[in-house]
């Protein structure tokens, strides 16, 4: 620990790339440099291992294998999967929770303003859980097209997929899940949730940045976003990136077969960073009473400003990676769209902070964290004492 | 604590911080918030010893690193004057010796009207005690 500068605890932001996936990049970036559309051995070759990704990813999800198209993360795959969609079918009415990244709410606000597309949000309760009541009240209302992250990139809070799915179901809308946070981790079977489309990230699942992936279920039209070269079925075009497919199938099949042991690792060490932190009064987990996936333990501090808390965390020696409810201030009504959702107030959201555990962390790394916390708070509340 | 310290190092250990057992009483406060925000300062000033006329200054903060770092310089500037030649240093000199972007102004301010209003109190504080006298 002591030649360490940080304590990573960002794994939700981003995952180390595993060294089994670098080995599998670099060896491919080596060897299959051959374009996969070329009408060659070389060619062939390299469109073999997209092949062979794809099947990982769809053995993971329960999906067909040739209904995937490669993209460049989970970003552009809801972009994608969301305008791709409305574009097709010339326009909808799509209903997303308050809560979702911005990666799907930029988009969602961007269709609002289309003439041909009605947006409505719906919103959760203290524990960030999705209001049911409302999805339906806006499927019954005509909702199209339903858009869920599996996984909540803040709070880990795991969404109800089956009731969704069958709410998606009984009023005949498409169902697409942001999966970013969750393949490998919280199985998702898309058939059994009955998703339409479903969102890939390479770099949330260990996997390399730059690279995802979208489901997209045979039937379901989608125009293409990206042109240019015909690859994928003309659904996106640009030359296949085979060394990150190839890197991507690696840390996907990784996630699966460790599935388990990971969880229960990840599990046990998020206990005990609660745990850990909640021995400082005035502190509270948010999403406590919902189901959250392992990894994920996001704290909101009373008495203490959400900057100056995570200033004092990251900027200490070592310091942490972690990331706030917000880097903004809490004035400027910047702090966490998804813990506001959940009822707290602009300073209270500012002054919380999401700790990501992943493959990296290991008991030393959390309790280390917990003393520096525990120190910080204790430290800036007394600066506060007298004001 | 040299003017030279980093930003970082002013920040996570700040040398004029208001301890809690302090005699508060002992000291003049001067307070300010930030407006349209919960941030807000209290700059504390007495004389360093019972009949000094150099001051002690102290601070507390609830606001963001910036705030911290602005009241602890003030501070230690404060406490290098005499009762009766303290000021609070210039936007332009704390923004150089802290190498603040011009969007952190509004810390400076905040700092400089607590510091003003503490000001304002020793003085009437000394003019009243020499009126008694």
């Amino acid at each position: 620990m002591s030649n360490v500068t940080t304590i990573y605890l960002d794994h939700a932001a981003s995952t180390p790339p595993l060294p089994a996936v670098c080995d599998a990049l670099s060896r491919s970036l080596a060897v299959d440099s051959a374009n996969p559309g070329g009408a060659h051995e070389p060619g062939r070759t390299a469109a073999a291992r997209l092949d062979a990704a794809a099947d990982e990813i769809a053995c993971a999800l329960n999906i067909e294998s040739d209904a995937i198209i490669w993209t460049s993360g989970a970003t552009e795959s809801i972009h994608l999967a969301l305008i791709g969609v409305i574009d097709f079918y010339k326009g909808g009415h799509v209903a997303v929770p308050e809560i979702e990244h911005r990666a799907t709410l930029d988009v969602v606000n961007q269709l609002a303003r289309r003439p041909d597309t009605d947006v409505t949000r719906i919103g959760v309760n203290g524990s960030g859980c999705i209001a049911l009541d409302e999805l339906e009240q806006a499927l019954a209302s005509g909702a199209s097209l339903v858009s869920v992250a599996h996984v909540n990139n803040e709070t880990g809070v795991i969404a109800p997929l089956i009731e969704i799915g069958r709410l998606c179901a009984h009023y005949d809308a498409l169902l697409h899940v942001d999966a970013a946070q969750s393949v490998g981790r919280t199985r998702l079977d898309a058939k059994a949730v009955g998703a339409s489309l479903v969102s890939v990230s390479g770099h949330k699942i260990g996997g390399p940045k730059g690279i995802g992936a979208l489901y997209v279920q045979p039937g379901i039209g989608l125009t293409p976003q990206l042109r240019g070269g015909g690859q994928q079925a003309g659904r996106r075009g640009g030359t296949e990136p085979t060394h990150q497919i190839v890197a991507l199938g690696t840390a996907v099949r990784m996630a699966v077969e460790a599935g388990e042991d990971v969880r229960k690792r990840l599990e046990t060490l998020s206990d005990r960073l609660w745990r850990g932190l909640a021995e400082t009064p005035g502190v509270r987990l948010n999403g406590a009473d919902a189901p959250r996936q392992p990894g994920f333990v996001n704290v909101s501090v009373e008495g203490v400003y959400g900057e100056a808390l995570l200033v004092g965390l990251t900027a200490g020696r070592p310091g942490l990676a972690v990331s706030p409810g917000s880097a903004c201030s809490a004035a400027s009504n910047e702090s966490s769209h998804v813990l506001r959702a959940m009822g707290h107030t602009p300073s209270s959201a500012a002054a919380s902070v999401r700790f990501s555990l992943g493959w990296t962390t290991d008991e030393e790394t959390v309790d280390y964290a917990i003393a520096l916390f525990s120190a910080e708070v204790a430290r800036l509340r007394a600066l506060a004492e007298a004001v | 604590m040299s003017d030279s310290l980093s930003w970082r190092d002013r920040f996570l250990a700040p040398s004029h911080a208001i301890e809690s057992g302090a005699d508060r009483p002992h000291f003049v406060c001067g307070r300010s918030k930030i407006s349209g925000g919960d941030s807000r300062v209290a700059v504390f000033l007495a004389p360093a010893v019972t009949g000094s006329a150099r001051l002690s200054a102290r601070f507390s903060v609830y606001g963001p690193p910036v705030l911290i770092v602005c009241a602890d310089y003030a501070c230690e500037q404060l406490g290098r004057s005499g009762i009766d030649t303290a000021r609070c240093p210039q936007v332009q000199t704390i923004e150089n010796t802290l190498a603040l972007d011009p969007k952190d102004r509004f810390a400076i301010i905040a700092v400089q009207d607590a510091v003003a209003d503490a000001l304002k109190q020793l003085h009437d504080r000394y003019h009243d005690d020499d009126t008694a006298q």
